[in-house]
């Protein structure tokens, strides 16, 4: 505080990096940077370079959730970032981030990385807070090459999780991304790139007790509480090996003024070991389509954006059967069938308008978004299905007053569920894998009003090093989430 | 308007690929057709099986298929692909020298691979008698947990109990903790389960023959300590009126010098608290003595281990007709076979759903009641099924 009270007082002669913070407040860059998130369109992204060192704590906790992702979250997070272009030919970017999280009442999933392995996770009923580590990095570099841009992009991200308590999980995942791209002009004013890009991943997953006296089933989930009776009891290690690959077309015009598109494919291929077993248990296999149209004008004051954007997401899960052949092999496989699949459909739509150079700066979004979302397991046959649409407005301001500058957004949403169904009725209501299921359900298919706003002040700091401090909080009604964040960052 | 033309084509190819992946499709899962054929027991004419039920559970998911026979002609079986426990129960009539039989006929068969589209499979048929003599009422084999969170293990327990009319003697009876795991399968050489049960630990209940009636209705106890375990644990119970007791390792043996010990015929029975092991009760042909025993029924017996060298044991085989009563105990988490001929036993029962379940202590497995006489003579249910005939996870008759 004494910091701000600092920079109100401080004379215009302070100036800021008014061209900077404009375009890191931008609702309409924000989604512009995505239409420009390829190796070889990097260029083209930010008008403005810069370095940023910045340090977050955030907290949420809701009362209805996922339990395989637990209740609530509370995150501190430490993160470098840059984007430079260090000659007329060449742009640079990197970031690397640690973060330190614990998530709160886990239950059904004893594994890393929910949303890469799932639905074969490791699980119990039991479960507990679960603290993680993350280390992250990743930077790239393009060059123009004549009428061409060429991009190389590479990352890394290290994670561990663990309790300290029964049951005690310790997972290891690593994740590494490459990607190559190629862009060329056309037209005179837009770009035409494709991207090739891969991902390896892997994890180690094990889980310990100490009780002397025993504990809880351990097994491995095969979707929607279903799980394989002969790989259950004390089975409490497990791999996963991971292999993605994909495909981008961009589309985006060069100075901000025209139409722009882009279409992507990615398949993940992960597969599920068990030790002892030789065939794997499991493999999931994600294709990925996507897609945007939108247009952009940003020309004198008046800044604009629309987007329309489609994606498809089918995962199929193909589980084993084994046999105990009693002999030097042991266990065997001996049959596999698809018994898995999980159907994603979304529409998202959204536009920005804004003012920017006069007295005060200010930008109006609409929103509106459509998902269908299916998963089957069959033998036992369950399935869980909803369908939601979501509208929304937000606003943002903008205003500099003396040597501070001052953003402030808002926003509200309505989030709908159109129709739903929920059906596992092989599953007794006594076990908690059917409590589990339903409040799983409730989560996914509540309707309710979703509301945020935050803050955000930059100052200078001394000399060339610029300061911003930022503060969010949101609330999800048909949910009952409470999110906050807080941010400072260091800019230069 | 080279750049709309060149954006619907981008958009065109996009919606095309796009609607053709957001179709949704229907799971199948891949199912082959069972051949069966029974094979009746051997040595009976003009066998006619009638009201046969087959059970065929997958041991992956855990789903039971049940299918009805009608007359001698199997069903049509189309089962999903998977590795299948199958239980036959009906009726049969036969012919032996001339006079003809009703009885209750069985099959069991583990292990039993479903998948390529087709398989045959045959299961032998045995017959079982519903009636019996001395059987286990109960076995407390958990053990129980002191108020400081620790195991104890002492105060575990065997009932013998005389299901049939006739006042039996428990003198010379021998009860024979299993070799093998229930949780752990192995392909044993040579497999003599068919006609014999492979024993680690055996006791006797000593006795010249008549020095230990058990009444009609009536019971005995066999402690593993038999002192009052209250003393040194308010959760246990009272076993110093057991009428035998164990006589254990040095280490954990406490004599109660007023009770009788068993005579250990091979090792010391400790008893497994996790539930692991099968137990059966029976006697040594009259006149045989535990050294005749243990020299004419010495064996040795090797499972492959995992490195693919064989493991040699030497172990002793206890004949399954020599057996009169067997109870087959597993946990269902890690449940892999059973330890004796389906004949003498065809199920299991169990204290703990999951291994080191910490639920199980100060549980038991008892005995159903089928009825009571009208002398007010409790006849217990024994089907020579213990999933059938046991209440798993019971409260100990024994527990105040």
């Amino acid at each position: 505080m004494a910091i701000l009270g600092a920079a109100f007082t401080a004379g215009a002669q302070d100036s800021l990096p008014v061209r900077l913070i404009r375009e890191q407040t931008s609702p309409v860059v924000f989604l512009r940077d995505e239409v420009y998130a390829s190796p070889s369109l990097k260029v083209y992204q930010r008008e403005t370079t810069w370095s940023r060192l910045s340090a977050s704590f955030r907290h949420a906790n809701q009362e209805l959730y996922l339990q395989q992702e637990g209740s609530g979250r509370q995150t501190f997070n430490v993160h470098s970032e840059t984007y430079l272009k260090p000659g007329p030919k060449a742009t640079v970017w990197g970031q690397a981030y640690y973060s330190s999280e614990e998530l709160y009442k886990v239950k059904f999933n004893e594994t890393a990385d929910y949303h890469m392995v799932y639905p074969y996770l490791m699980a119990d009923s039991v479960g507990g807070d679960l603290k993680s580590e993350t280390y992250a990095f990743a930077g790239g570099l393009a060059k123009a090459a004549g009428a061409y841009q060429l991009g190389l992009h590479a990352g890394f991200k290290g994670l561990q999780s663990y309790r300290d308590r029964d049951p005690r999980p310790e997972n290891i995942s690593s994740t590494i991304n490459l990607g190559l791209s190629a862009s060329r002009k056309v037209l005179e004013r837009y770009a035409l790139g494709l991207d090739l890009n891969g991902v390896k991943y892997g994890q180690n997953n094990k889980l310990d007790f100490v009780s002397e006296l025993g504990y809880p089933l351990v097994y491995h989930e095969a979707g929607l509480g279903a799980y394989n009776e002969f790989l259950a009891g004390s089975r409490t290690k497990a791999s996963f090996e991971g292999l993605g690959y994909g495909m981008a077309l961009h589309f985006a015009p060069v100075q901000y003024k025209g139409w722009f598109a882009r279409a992507g494919y990615n398949r993940l291929n992960m597969r599920k070991r068990l030790p002892d077993i030789i065939a794997d248990i499991s493999t999931v296999h994600e294709n990925t389509l996507n897609g945007a149209v939108g247009y952009m004008l940003d020309a004198d004051r008046r800044h604009f954006i629309a987007e329309l954007r489609a994606a498809t997401v089918k995962r199929e899960g193909t589980e084993a059967r084994f046999i105990n052949t009693g002999g030097a092999n042991g266990v065997q496989k001996i049959a596999e069938d698809v018994r898995y699949v999980h159907d994603v459909t979304t529409f998202r739509f959204r536009t920005v308008y804004g003012r920017s150079g006069g007295a005060i700066d200010w930008f109006a979004g609409l929103e509106a978004g459509y998902e269908d979302n299916a998963q089957q397991y069959v033998m036992p046959n369950r399935e869980l299905s909803y369908s939601q649409v979501l509208a929304g407005a937000d606003v943002t301001v903008r205003k500099q007053l003396g040597g501070i500058m001052l953003s402030l957004n808002a926003k509200a949403q309505r989030q709908e569920n159109l129709e739903s169904t929920g059906r596992w009725n092989d599953v007794s209501p006594q076990r908690a894998i059917f409590t589990m299921l339903n409040s799983n359900f409730a989560y996914l298919t509540t309707s309710g009003m979703n509301y945020g706003g935050g803050l955000r002040a930059d100052f200078r700091l001394t000399g060339k090093v610029f300061c911003f401090i930022s503060a969010d909080a949101a609330y999800h009604s048909g949910i009952d989430k409470k999110a906050v964040r807080v941010m400072t960052a260091f800019q230069f | 308007m080279r750049q709309f033309k060149l954006l619907l084509f981008i958009l065109a190819v996009a919606g095309t690929v796009f609607t053709a992946a957001c179709k949704k499709d229907n799971l199948t899962i891949r199912q082959s057709d069972v051949g069966l054929t029974l094979t009746p027991p051997a040595g009976l004419q003009n066998v006619r099986t009638s009201n046969v039920v087959l059970v065929f559970k997958e041991s992956n998911s855990g789903v039971d298929s049940t299918f009805q026979m009608n007359g001698s002609m199997p069903p049509v079986i189309i089962l999903p692909d998977g590795s299948y426990e199958v239980t036959l129960e009906g009726d049969v009539e036969y012919e032996l020298d001339g006079v003809k039989y009703s009885r209750k006929i069985r099959g069991h068969k583990q292990g039993v691979a479903v998948s390529g589209g087709s398989v045959t499979l045959d299961i032998p048929l045995f017959l079982y008698d519903e009636t019996a003599g001395l059987v286990f009422k109960e076995i407390f084999f958990t053990g129980t947990v002191t108020p400081e969170g620790k195991q104890y293990n002492g105060d575990k327990y065997f009932i013998i109990y005389n299901n049939s009319e006739d006042t039996l003697y428990a003198d010379g009876l021998v009860i024979a903790e299993a070799a093998f795991l229930s949780t752990t399968k192995r392909t044993y050489d040579p497999d003599v389960m068919p006609e014999a049960f492979t024993p680690g630990s055996i006791v006797m209940i000593p006795g010249k023959g008549t020095d230990h009636p058990i009444y009609p209705g009536k019971q005995i106890v066999v402690a593993n300590n038999a002192i009052n375990h209250k003393e040194y644990n308010p959760n246990s119970f009272d076993l110093s009126k057991s009428e035998f007791e164990l006589t254990m390792l040095g280490s954990i043996n406490v004599d109660n010098p007023q009770v009788p010990d068993l005579v250990n015929v091979n090792g010391f029975m400790t008893m497994h608290n996790r539930g692991f092991k099968s137990y059966i009760m029976g006697r040594l042909p009259e006149g045989t003595t535990i050294d005749q025993y243990k020299e004419t029924q010495k064996y040795t017996y090797s499972y492959i281990q995992t490195n693919g060298t064989p493991r040699y044991t030497e172990g002793y085989k206890f004949p399954n007709s020599w057996i009169i009563d067997a109870v087959n105990l597993s946990v269902p988490a890690v449940f892999e076979w059973i330890l004796t001929a389906p004949a003498l036993d065809m199920g299991w029962t169990y204290c703990g759903k999951v291994d080191s379940d910490d639920g199980r202590y100060g549980k038991s497995v008892k005995r159903a009641v089928l009825s009571t006489n009208p002398d007010g003579r409790v006849i217990l249910k024994d089907t020579n099924n213990s999933t059938k005939d046991f209440e798993a996870e019971a409260r100990p008759s024994l527990m105040q």
